[in-house]
């Protein structure tokens, strides 16, 4: 009585295609369009300012003249771009301590978990807020990411141990060994599909959590304003005072885009998760 | 009784730590020796209570549990000191099948790669055909067939297949010994007796020995030629099943076989109400005799030495009684 | 002449799982059950994991939350002070107040469903005390968990103890401690030596038969082990596939068991010192969403006949306390 669905019908599926598309629009809108364009979207007044959405200027323009057509992609790119570099390097960090202190012996053990709760304790948006301010001259976007990454590998840490350390104990490893594959084969086939799993959440958690604190950190001004992201965009919305003046769209067309991506990429996850494990599901969802 | 063709366990230690930074240790196993002639098929069953340490020695036997100190001989090598092909040989001699069917398979991968992938690693065959008739056959013994369970996933049998199916991979290697946890305990009391059929039939036809692990000591009788009974990490007395049923030498076998109730009402009278005993926690840090605090023979000496094994009328009891407590 | 006092009319109910999110099924784990319990009896519902016993116990005891739902039929328990409950009706909190720990007691099958990591022992039983408004003096309590510890062997230490400091043993002597605390007229044992080894659950059988010997309580008990049954019961009801197939005195149902899967059941036990080959069963209990029709055990059965495959069989009865739901037995039309 199981749920399952081969590769062809997944692929086809709506609920898979849709934020597929809407994945793949907004990757396309932040990353190729911008090559596009010939002008610097971030720099001030090559537009009139303050014009409400219309065929001209489709997402309007902002107090600083700003065409918000040409700005959002650009914004959404450098977020992304942050977010993603965050992943990376957290998974990096995170993995490896994870796997380690699961495969290892006491003391190493328990040396690489201390360490990991530390991290975990560490108060993330403040120190962020404190070093971007303190360094806001040499930061560029991919550095930004680094930092965030370098901090917030935390949780990742911890549950890619108790993950790997609940799959070793498991019986299956056994019937596994006793088939004759070798150490790394039962890493590849049977760890595998949960390890991949949690990659996927370890990558889309790290990617919002690392969005979360971008777009806060820009919002108080403690980032390289100069850059163009959907957090400094948000904070000079809001610094020239667009909800009193009834520019809207400001405020809106960035945060609609930024919640459209998330959502995308989270419902695609979920999908994945539920195609790959739906042969280890039975009777519940 | 030759060396080259019996499975001996010599004096195996197993510590297993526990407090800050696991520095207490406290024994899983202690100075376990037991030899098996691997000449004649039988059923060695190792019964004891949750907590003995025969899942233990089971894993200690398969190879994946390093004791800490004593080894395990498999026709005369040290199972533990295996190198190269000698490995991939101890897993063709020895296969094990376990408690749980649905944990036994990854839920995410078809039951079907593990046949084939034991058929292809362990007994090195490549030709697509004769792969097919070897799982065919193995399946053919449980009474199951490669078409009933090509391409289907663990979920979607039932538990007593499952069980079948676990017995049939283990049977690919033509393996000499079975190595059996529990395995009808997860299954329903009309299923049981199906599978311990099977591995009754088994032990005949393919001339295997099973050693079989179980807390349950009426399909230890059923089933066993020989039983070991262990507590909290000892091996406390080793004999023919009839012997040790009719006639149980050590205090703590006798009480075990004094509480297993019989499936038939008539009967019940002849089971006095009991009171438990008081003590049960720290029985685990106790150097002596695990026993001594529940036994009523015990003396000054069985707290604090482990008795040695005695042979008395073809079975050995590990109990001071039997030396008139001296040492 | 035995008073009723738990009395199961029809009973008729099981779970609503939503599989993948999306499919709706019904989980048919109780059947149109129809049975009583008396005063001062041992009755045992015996049957093998997933014949819907559990749920049996569930309903009864008032846990009626989703996704457990009864669909028809009533439970109606005669309370101490001569009145009728009506249990099925009730809500869950008047469960709890009235019926919980006073009248009806509950002895799960893991200790941990019951006991709160978090507290001491001895906070444990006086939240129990508690919550049904009896005040007692402190030292007073103290005494009588004392008492009542000791008459179970357990050591007075236990007291103070957590519950991850005892064994497994200990905890399910501590839980029927708290269950017998208010001496209620029946008591609700769900596999309650499962978990427990052998020579644990022979103390425990001990315990809970002494204790009826003195208090006169009755006892519903739910196992798969026939062994149980055969040593505890008064009469035993077998449960196949949410059916009561056969009720009886246990005497009877062991010596001469009518229906054919309690035949195959007893058949199949494995008695001390023999070795003689025993039969099972082919096959595997049904599907619980979508059971055979007809008589869910007929494609199991050796004597199956073509009524069995059409119609349920009716509820026979035999004689004195005897019933057997089987078309064998039912007077030809």
């Amino acid at each position: 009585m199981a749920y399952v669905y081969r590769f062809k019908e997944f692929v086809l599926k709506p609920s898979f295609l849709l934020p597929l598309s809407i994945f793949i629009g907004i990757l396309i809108y932040s990353f190729i369009f911008p090559q596009t364009i010939a002008i610097n979207p971030g720099r001030w007044y090559y537009a009139p300012p303050a014009l409400p959405p219309s065929s001209k200027y489709l997402f309007g323009t902002t107090s600083m003249g700003q065409d918000l057509f040409l700005l959002v992609p650009l914004a959404l790119r450098n977020t992304i771009v942050i977010s993603f570099v965050a992943a990376v390097i957290s998974v990096l960090i995170a993995w490896s301590v994870g796997s380690i202190a699961a495969l290892s012996s006491s003391i190493v053990r328990v040396v690489l978990l201390t360490l990991t709760d530390v991290i975990c304790v560490l108060p993330g948006l403040p120190l962020l807020m404190v070093i971007f301010y303190i360094w806001r001259d040499f930061l560029t976007i991919p550095l930004i990411g680094i930092i965030m990454g370098l901090i917030g590998w935390g949780f990742p840490a911890r549950a890619i141990y108790s993950i790997i350390s609940s799959l070793r104990q498991r019986t299956f490893i056994y019937t596994s060994y006793f088939s004759g594959l070798a150490i790394y084969k039962i890493i590849v086939k049977d760890f595998a599909p949960y390890l991949l799993r949690y990659l996927m959440i370890n990558v889309v958690g790290t990617m919002t959590w690392a969005i979360g604190n971008e777009v806060t950190a820009s919002i108080f001004g403690a980032m390289k304003m100069e850059e163009v992201t959907i957090g400094t965009t948000i904070h000079w919305a809001m610094y020239y005072q667009a909800i009193l003046l009834g520019l809207w769209w400001w405020l809106a067309i960035p945060v609609v885009f930024l919640v459209m991506f998330v959502l995308s990429l989270y419902v695609l996850m979920v999908e994945i998760d539920k195609y790959l494990f739906a042969r280890a599901r039975v009777t519940w969802g | 009784m030759s060396i080259n063709n019996s499975l001996i366990i010599e004096n195996v230690t197993k510590l297993y730590g526990y407090g800050l930074l696991g520095l207490k240790k406290f024994k899983v196993l202690d100075s376990i020796s037991l030899n098996i002639d691997l000449e004649k098929p039988k059923i060695v069953v190792l019964a004891g209570e949750t907590g003995s340490g025969k899942t233990t020695l089971l894993r200690v036997i398969m190879g994946v549990v390093k004791p800490d100190s004593g080894r395990v001989m498999y026709k005369g090598y040290d199972v533990h000191r295996l190198k190269g092909s000698m490995v991939r040989w101890y897993r063709r001699e020895v296969q094990p099948i376990f408690q749980d069917p649905y944990e036994t398979f990854n839920p995410l991968r078809r039951i079907d790669s593990y046949f084939r992938d034991t058929v292809r690693n362990i007994c090195g065959i490549r030709n697509g055909d004769e792969i097919e008739r070897r799982i065919d056959e193995a399946l053919r013994f449980v009474g199951l067939s490669l078409d009933r369970i090509s391409g289907k996933y663990p979920h979607e049998f039932s538990g007593g297949e499952l069980q079948r199916i676990s017995i049939a991979r283990a049977l690919l290697t033509n393996p000499k010994i079975l190595l059996a946890d529990e395995p009808v305990s997860m299954l329903d009391a009309t299923l049981r007796v199906n599978i311990l059929n099977i591995l009754k039939y088994l032990k005949e036809k393919l001339n295997m020995i099973i050693i079989y692990v179980t807390h349950d000591l009426s399909t230890a009788y059923y089933i066993g030629d020989y039983i070991a009974v262990m507590y909290r990490g000892t091996l406390v007395e080793y004999g023919p099943t009839s012997k040790v049923y009719q006639e149980p030498k050590h205090p703590y076998t006798y009480a075990l076989l004094e509480s297993i109730l019989e499936p038939d009402p008539a009967l019940r009278e002849k089971y006095p109400l009991i009171k438990p005993s008081a003590l049960e926690i720290k029985e685990f840090l106790i150097y002596g005799c695990r026993y001594a605090s529940r036994c009523p023979y015990a003396k000054d000496v069985c707290f604090h030495k482990l008795p040695p094994f005695i042979e008395i009328d073809g079975e050995y009891v590990r109990c001071w009684k039997y030396t008139n407590y001296k040492e | 002449m035995a008073r009723d006092i738990l009395i199961m009319n029809n009973l008729d109910g099981g779970y609503e799982v939503f599989i993948g999110g999306k499919r709706r099924v019904f989980v048919h784990a109780v059947d149109n059950v129809s049975l009583t319990l008396r005063d001062s009896e041992v009755l045992g519902i015996a049957g093998e994991s997933g014949c819907g016993k559990s749920t049996l116990a569930k309903m009864i005891y008032g846990a009626i939350v989703p996704p457990l739902l009864v669909r028809s039929g009533s439970i109606f328990l005669y309370t101490r002070d001569g009145n009728v409950v009506e249990l099925n009706r009730l809500s869950i909190e008047e469960v709890r107040k009235k019926i919980w720990w006073l009248e009806m007691s509950y002895i799960p099958q893991n200790s941990m469903n019951v006991l709160n990591p978090l507290k001491r022992i001895k906070d444990q039983f006086i939240n129990v005390f508690k919550y049904h408004n009896m005040e007692m003096d402190k030292n007073e309590v103290m005494r009588h968990l004392k008492d009542i510890l000791s008459s179970l062997s357990l050591p007075p230490e236990v007291i103070n103890a957590y519950p991850h400091q005892l064994s497994g043993g200990m905890r399910q002597r501590v839980v029927i401690a708290l269950s017998l605390l208010f001496n209620p007229r029946i008591v609700i044992a769900d596999e309650p030596t499962t978990a427990v080894d052998v020579v644990t659950q022979r103390i425990i059988l001990s315990l809970i038969r002494e204790w009826r010997e003195n208090s006169k309580s009755s006892l519903m008990l739910i196992s798969h082990d026939m062994s149980v049954h055969a040593y505890m019961d008064d009469r035993v009801a077998v449960m196949y596939a949410g059916n009561i197939v056969e009720v009886g005195n246990v005497f009877d149902v062991f010596k001469e068991p009518l229906h054919p899967y309690t035949r195959a059941l007893i058949e199949s036990l494995i008695r001390k010192g023999d070795k003689t080959i025993r039969k099972g069963l082919a096959g595997q209990p049904p599907d619980l969403v979508n059971p055979p029709p007809g008589c869910r055990f007929h494609p199991r059965c050796p004597f199956a006949m073509d009524i069995c495959r059409r119609e349920e069989p009716p509820a026979v009865s035999l004689g004195k306390d005897r019933y057997v739901k089987c078309w064998l037995y039912a007077s030809k039309r």
